[in-house]
């Protein structure tokens, strides 16, 4: 799992750190941090992206957009999508997922749990 | 290593089986040729069949020895990883909480870690008016409308928390309704030394959330000293770059070249 790039937007810095922090683990995976989904997109412009890990309630432009704004891309809309959210709710987790997230992780996370899942959704999308 | 262990015992007791059933056939053959004991090639076969099962006792024991470790090592793996999973916690909650002198800024993560690292839905964060004999409401999340900012509490966790410096903890945990003020479900001071400066007061957790973890524990211990001296840094420097400000302005002032 070489030269992978992983996307990490989120608007609190306390949680951008500790989901960083957790994803340094993955060996030799690049981490790149927004603050919301404004600067995502425009991150995504300059630097190629592997995987997108994403809070919903930004400012500027939120969570939900960036997916729809990615899955709208042809560029991008085949990118592997981690939601990462306060919003534990059946409902939130199947509307982002209906947006074309590809996991749900409800807050507050367990950096195993995040690993497991970004490891698989990379492994498939490599497959 | 665990699989190799069990396709190795499959290979033997496949092995045992082959035997097993080669003894049988010889047994019927020396039945037939007129009974007695295994003489010749059969006695070698008898012999061989015995050390073999001797091996396969040896190798089954020293399989489920093996199995023991990988499951005492399985065990020790969980928890270091949650242990690694705490330290980064708190590695990152002490580093932002230190990470500014700007007071609204630590308010701030202190509420960041509130709802993002112990998945706090409504909460507040009460500054001990020591002279006044209140609690102010710093920052608050969740709380509904209308409830006083400013608030005095003669008994109860609140007033523990803030006169006695006493935590409390809720348990079991209440389930989750309108919030009061005067009944939260965790009360944790904040203190400098012996001195509670503030108090964190939590009501709800996220839907998601049912109880306390270990790891909140651990947080609370971090808040009530980092944030503590934090919160209380970020205030006096803030008061006396205000200060150093205002004496800059006299002295501006003084030394002034008159019109």
């Amino acid at each position: 799992m070489s030269a992978l790039t992983l996307l990490v937007v989120e608007d609190s810095p306390t949680m951008r750190q500790l989901i960083a922090f957790a994803l340094r683990r993955l060996q030799g995976c690049r981490i790149l941090e927004a603050v919301d989904g404004v600067d995502a997109l425009k991150k995504m412009t300059t630097d190629r992206v592997d995987l997108v890990i994403t809070d919903i309630n930004m400012p500027m432009m939120d969570g939900l957009k960036l997916v729809a704004h990615i899955r709208g891309n042809p560029r991008t809309k085949s990118l592997p999508i981690v939601i990462v959210t306060t919003e534990g709710a059946d409902e939130d987790r199947k509307r982002g997922l209906a947006l074309g997230a590809d996991a749900y992780i409800p807050k507050p996370i367990q950096p195993s749990d995040l690993l497991k899942t970004v490891t698989s959704l990379l492994e498939s999308s490599k497959n | 290593m665990f699989s190799r262990a069990r396709a190795f015992t499959e290979e033997l007791l496949r092995e045992n089986e082959r035997l097993r059933f080669r003894v049988a056939g010889l047994s019927r053959e020396m039945e037939q040729r007129g009974g007695g004991e295994a003489t010749g090639d059969g006695a070698a076969l008898l012999v061989r069949v015995r050390e073999l099962e001797r091996e396969r006792d040896d190798l089954l024991g020293r399989f489920r020895r093996v199995e023991e470790m990988n499951r005492t090592f399985a065990a020790r793996y969980e928890e270091i990883e949650t242990q690694n999973n705490q330290l980064a916690n708190l590695y990152v909650a002490s580093y932002q909480l230190h990470a500014t002198l700007n007071f609204a800024d630590v308010v701030d993560t202190v509420r960041e870690i509130l709802i993002n690292l112990v998945g706090a839905e409504a909460f507040a964060l009460f500054w001990v008016e020591e002279r006044a004999g209140y609690l102010r409401r710093e920052a608050s999340q969740g709380i509904p409308e209308g409830i006083p900012e400013e608030v005095r509490f003669k008994a109860g966790p609140l007033a523990r928390a803030a006169e006695q410096g006493e935590s409390y903890y809720a348990d079991p945990l209440p389930e989750p309704g309108a919030v009061e003020p005067a009944r939260p479900m965790a009360c944790i001071p904040l203190k400098i030394g012996g001195r509670v400066i503030g108090v964190i007061a939590i009501y709800r957790l996220l839907s998601q959330k049912d109880r306390f973890t270990p790891l909140d524990f651990e947080l609370f211990t971090l808040l009530a000293g980092h944030a503590a001296t934090a919160l209380f840094s970020s205030k006096i420097y803030q008061k006396s770059e205000q200060k150093l400000s205002n004496l800059q302005g006299f002295l501006d002032m003084l030394t002034a070249p008159s019109p």
